[in-house]
């Protein structure tokens, strides 16, 4: 492996025919064949037994999906969903470094939290939106008062 | 027995937590109706729970589906999750504009 490093160019074609150290071995610089130092063990995909969990996996998850239902109780939707974000997008960088260290199910549980944040998160940023929208377009003495709001509604068709 | 159920539900109906936007401005937001909604469902009327908010069940079985994958780990969850998370937020998005387009915003 070490040869093979020291070479200028790896992406080059190198003819194994002509190294004689190399001849019994098997090839491990073309593109198809994983890299000899990283196995695949026959159990990880059951979700890998010995390997830990991303440490963010189940709290993203969690903050994902309760962004929707939170996403009208002042903000608190943006706040869960950005939270899950960031902490779902480190532990995929996390990952990435190093995809054996961790189980490949809390990877997949980590890519769902980062899905369901991101939806919650514009999801309230869409509402939040809408309620800027309302105060420019109506003015903010109106949406204090239902009465001058219903008249302005009223006079512009809407009901 | 059943009574007193009644009494409780009841009371919880008039004690709802109030949306901001709905208090001070007297517009609903996208998630509005949602707690008359799970109430509607603890009454046992799936109909008026629908019609209040129609991603209510939906939620409340992504949420249950979650929490048992999390204990159990199965292979198809997440993507599951994902899918259902997605729906869920376009029944959100298409009940909103249903509402606006049929004045029942105020």
């Amino acid at each position: 492996m070490s040869e093979e490093q020291e070479t200028p160019q790896q992406n080059e074609p190198i003819d194994l025919s002509k190294r004689e150290d190399l001849a019994n071995e098997p090839v491990y610089n073309n593109p198809g064949t994983p890299p000899p130092f990283q196995p695949a063990p026959p159990f990880q995909q059951f979700g890998g037994f010995g390997q830990p969990n991303l440490p963010n996996a189940t709290i993203a998850l969690i903050l994902g999906i309760l962004s929707i239902p939170a996403c009208c109780c002042y903000g608190l939707g943006l706040i869960f969903g950005i939270i899950a974000w960031v902490l779902a997008g480190s532990d995929i960088k996390k990952y990435n470094l190093n995809p054996n260290a961790y189980s490949i199910s809390s990877y997949k549980n980590t890519k769902a939290g980062k899905v369901c944040g991101i939806i919650g998160t514009i999801l309230s940023l869409l509402y939040i939106i809408c309620l800027i929208a309302m105060i420019v377009i109506f003015g903010w003495a109106a949406l204090k008062d239902p009465e001058t709001m219903k008249e302005l509604l009223r006079e512009k068709g809407l009901q | 027995m059943d009574h007193q159920h009644n009494n409780f539900l009841d009371w919880v109906g008039h004690h709802l937590l109030s949306c901001p936007l709905k208090f001070y401005f007297g517009i609903d937001c996208p998630g509005c109706g949602l707690q008359r909604s799970v109430l509607a469902l603890l009454r046992g009327n799936f109909l008026d729970s629908f019609k209040l908010y129609p991603a209510t069940v939906p939620l409340i079985l992504i949420v249950l589906f979650s929490i048992i994958h999390l204990k159990v780990d199965f292979k198809f969850g997440a993507s599951l999750i994902k899918i259902a998370f997605i729906g869920i937020a376009s029944i959100i998005l298409i009940n909103y504009i249903y509402k606006i387009y049929n004045h029942q915003l105020i």
